[in-house]
């Protein structure tokens, strides 16, 4: 067996493995330091583990994926992440952390403000559509009258869109407004009302996007204002859209394919568009709008008559504008459905009495365990709490060292699972020390049975400590919201724990039993021989071969 | 302290010993009781789900004292917004100075309503939680999908340490066994199950199966020397295991619910109705019947399905046989006994090993 050299060689210099223990969790804190004093002033400080929303109140808005096919893709899911990552930006909230979570959910958290109100904003399934362009080139409007706007907007939406046909849509841009049914008349100018009071911005755009309605937005980029049609072509017509290097051209292009009615629709479209792009006169009237969440994503010209549904986009793009537009026309912007599972608004005071509550059921955790440690092994009880403390110093080390380099936040039930792992660890000194015990109670004398006594209790505690860790890291691979938060803590303790116990307990215990205190079995140690049971000799000594014991439980 | 010091050294010695594995009938009739218990509990009353199974919006108003005017004053605040889906809101006090107020489902903007006439109602602060109804379902079917891959997983992992099915079996229905118990006691309290419960439960896996793991890694000493030593039969070494480590149950138990129950009571006394409060309550009733699976049942179970084995059979037989002679016998037994004796140096065992280096190191110190 390997057990006894191991044990032999760990017994020779408990001394050097504690100190290269220390050095490691001094260099720990070192890092830490070292660390703090790199960040730029102004930082938040360090030292301060990040805390959670229900710690430092904020709001956390949680959205679900689902997808219409049923196949909700890691993929896919980074891609919402980014685009839900831009619009909760584009809202003007500064520190919002968007993260995926359990395989479909995306976590919107946004510390210290209450932004509950960006959740439809954020969530909703982008839609993209193409419209015409009824009037274009028009700028932003320098002032609003805004009762003109409500009552314009109201005459739109009272307006009956949806008797035109794709026909009359398309000659309302060829041949002006004016072309449509006379009904329409006061529509229209109720649109260029809206038009001339239109301001363009690309924060947060407040437009009402309806299918069936034409629309008054503009091109973010540009600041074009444009009056739109309603909409000629859904973007669930798009089939396929993927970036391309146009080699003749030598630029990036979008290639796009259009499916079922959309190849019908975009074929009439093209045609009637394509010959006014032949002169700059005219050119205007060859464009059509591709409309991505109310905000025009790029409004090209036709330039040919497409009669098999698939075409080219070009303008200026760069390789990475090229993909995300061709992934924004592939998807309807959001690649997946996503529905509000919770929006929670945390406020800042009572987040607080939750970290008290969190900080003082540890404290007291934490003493009611020192206190029972004390009274039934008494001066080993030491080693035990010397043991709790480094652990707890070296985690709260590691939560902030996570804090720092991959944005390890503690939340309420990660503090609860640093509590529930005060158990768990102390059970591996436990587990030791009884085991010492029982190597005494054998017959060894204090110093052997440290050495035998740890290379029993070691597989026990590592294969023990191994599912404690494969629970917590399935709990955290699987599990949604705060869950994964209480996961990580106690998978963190029951690594912390392994190396304490290993590199600290042990190597205190095998120097302990040199003291005569302990070694000699002093009353208070927790090894005298009332203590341990043992009669007619010291703790030092070696015993008599122990009588055949009697077992109970016969069958 | 120190009698249940000495307390465990007779536990080792075997000589006090409580029959865990003998009785085995008594202790599987008892969960049999309890279990038959939680199931008639999930059927006649089911579970209390919490908001976040419902869907719904909790509002907490931080107040100067929590008391029933608070409450009364807030329930009237939030049935004077005129929102017909915030009628009959439920509330509550959370802590001394918080007031819980449940609603069903509500959108954004009139959720901010209610927060407002909150505030207006003298509430200091207001937090709000808006819970989609699908929310806590998620989490549940999460949680089920984790659990199934970690039973999986555990299964292999004991088997291939223990190198014993059996054992994952034992342990298995041990967890089982805790989870259901858990989830029994939620039905018959109707305490509130939440996302919180789940994550506790969750960790019951963990705790149940580590403590059945320490037990087992006895049993599996203790039982090394089987088939080669014929003084004590598979059974009989493995309540023998139980009782040793019984000291070590007793004393990690302690060590575990101590903080538990620390949580338990700072989170209902402190915060009220919230995550810590649930959580810490299913990990204090789990960890309670994890301590009691891993002795009563874990064990019992592992042995009495090893017990099965064909060469296990055999070799207790030999032992009873052996055994009854020696009782019918005096002299036999005298030289019996000594056979064993001189036999155990010569075993290839672990158990053998075990003994024999002490018996070296002490030969070498006499002679030194």
């Amino acid at each position: 067996m390997a057990a006894p050299r191991t044990s032999a060689g760990a017994k020779l210099r408990p001394g050097r493995t504690l100190g290269i223990f220390l050095v490691l969790v001094v260099a720990l804190y070192g890092l830490l330091v070292a660390l703090d004093a790199s960040r730029d002033t102004g930082a938040d400080s360090l030292w301060k583990p990040h805390l959670g929303l229900d710690l430092q109140g904020g709001t956390r808005i949680t959205l679900a994926a689902s997808s219409s096919d049923g196949n909700v893709t890691s993929d896919k899911m980074s891609q919402a992440r980014d685009i839900i990552d831009q619009r909760v930006n584009a809202t003007g909230v500064a520190e919002a952390e968007v993260t995926t979570q359990g395989g479909n959910q995306v976590v919107i958290e946004i510390p210290g403000e209450k932004k509950g109100n960006i959740v439809d904003e954020v969530g909703r399934t982008a839609q993209m559509r193409f419209r015409m362009v009824w009037a274009g080139g028009l700028t932003s409007a320098a002032s609003v009258d805004p009762d003109a706007v409500a009552a314009a907007t109201r005459t739109v939406a009272d307006q009956d869109w949806s008797d035109l046909t794709i026909d009359q849509l398309i000659a309302a841009e060829t041949e002006g407004m004016a072309a449509l049914p006379a009904g329409y008349a006061k529509a229209v100018s109720a649109l260029q009302t809206i038009a001339t009071n239109f301001r363009c911005t690309d924060e947060g755009l407040e437009v009402k996007d309806v299918s069936d309605h034409p629309l008054v937005t503009c091109e973010p980029d540009t600041g074009e204002v444009m009056i739109l049609s309603p909409t000629v072509i859904e973007g669930s017509q798009i089939d396929s859209a993927t970036q391309a290097f146009d080699s003749q051209s030598s630029q990036w292009v979008v290639e796009i394919s259009m499916k079922g009615s959309g190849k019908d629709a975009f074929e009439r479209v093209t045609g009637a568009l394509s010959p006014f792009a032949t002169s700059a006169a005219t050119e205007m009237k060859s464009r059509f709008a591709i409309v991505l969440d109310g905000e025009v994503l790029s409004a090209p010209r036709s330039e040919a008559h497409i009669t098999n549904g698939e075409s080219v986009i070009s303008g200026n793009f760069t390789p990475t504008s090229a993909k995300a537009l061709a992934n924004q026309l592939r998807y309807g912007a959001l690649p997946l459905t996503f529905s509000v599972n919770g929006v929670s608004e945390e406020g800042p005071t009572l987040a607080g009495s939750q970290l008290d509550a969190g900080l003082i059921a540890g404290v007291v955790g934490l003493s009611l365990v020192v206190v029972y440690s004390l009274a039934y092994y008494r001066g080993l009880g030491i080693v035990i709490i010397g043991s709790l403390g480094v652990a707890g110093a070296v985690a709260y080390a590691m939560v902030l060292l996570l804090g720092a380099a991959l944005g390890f936040t503690l939340t309420l039930p990660g503090i609860a699972g640093l509590i529930v792992a005060i158990g768990i660890t102390a059970d591996s000194f436990i587990v030791f020390f009884e085991r010492i015990r029982d190597e005494v109670r054998d017959g060894k004398s204090l110093r052997l049975a440290v050495e035998a006594g740890w290379a029993r209790a070691r597989n026990t505690i590592l294969a023990a400590d191994a599912v404690s860790f494969l629970a917590a890291m399935i709990l955290y691979i699987f599990a949604i919201g705060v869950v994964r938060g209480f996961a990580f803590a106690l998978g963190l303790t029951t690594l912390i724990d392994i190396i304490v116990v290993f590199l600290f307990t042990k190597p205190l215990v095998s120097l302990f039993a040199r003291t005569t205190f302990f070694g000699q079995g002093h009353k208070w140690s927790g090894l005298d021989p009332a203590h341990l049971g043992i009669e007619g000799r010291k703790v030092d000594e070696i015993g008599p071969v122990r009588a055949p014991r009697t077992v109970g439980g016969q069958a | 302290m120190g009698r249940f010091s000495s307390f465990g050294h007779h536990l080792y010695e075997g000589r006090i010993s409580f029959d865990f594995v003998g009785r085995r009938k008594v202790w599987y009739g008892i969960s049999i009781a309890i279990l038959v218990l939680s199931s008639l509990a999930f059927a006649a009353r089911g579970f209390n789900m919490g908001i976040e199974f419902r869907g719904g919006v909790e509002f907490t108003a931080k107040v100067a004292t929590a008391d029933q005017t608070t409450i009364d004053d807030l329930t009237a605040a939030v049935e004077g917004a005129h929102i017909p889906e915030a009628g009959d809101p439920i509330a509550s006090t959370s802590g001394s100075d918080a007031v819980r107020v449940q609603t069903k489902p509500l959108t954004q903007d009139q959720a901010e309503t209610i927060q407002k006439a909150l505030t207006d109602a003298g509430a200091i602060e207001v937090s709000q939680n808006l819970i989609g109804p699908s929310w806590g379902e998620q989490v549940a079917k999460k949680a089920l999908t984790g659990l199934i891959v970690f039973v999986l997983i555990v299964v292999v992992f004991i088997w291939i340490y223990f190198r014993e099915w059996r054992m994952s079996v034992a342990a298995i229905v041990a967890l089982a066994h805790d989870l259901l118990i858990t989830a029994g006691v939620y039905a018959w309290s109707g305490f509130e199950v939440t996302p919180a419960t789940v994550t506790g439960l969750l960790t019951i896996l963990g705790y149940s199966l580590y403590d059945t793991v320490v037990v087992f890694d006895k049993v599996k000493e203790n039982t090394r020397a089987i088939p080669g030593s014929l003084t004590h039969t598979y059974a009989e070494e493995a309540n023998l295991a139980v009782n040793q480590t019984l000291v070590r149950s007793i004393n990690t138990a302690v060590t575990a619910l101590l903080p538990v129950v620390a949580l338990l009571i700072v989170g209902t006394v402190v915060l009220g109705t919230g995550p810590l409060k649930d959580l810490a309550l299913a990990l204090a009733v789990g960890m309670a019947a994890g301590t009691y699976s891993s002795i009563f049942i874990a064990t019992p179970l592992a042995s009495q399905l090893k017990e099965h084995d064909a060469s296990i059979r055999e070799h207790t037989r030999r032992v009873l046989t052996i055994r009854a002679k020696s009782a019918s016998n005096g002299s036999a037994s005298a030289e019996l006994a000594a056979a064993a004796a001189r036999r155990r140096p010569v075993l290839s065992t672990g158990s053998a090993k075990r003994r024999q280096p002490r018996r070296d190191s002490r030969s070498a110190r006499r002679g030194g």
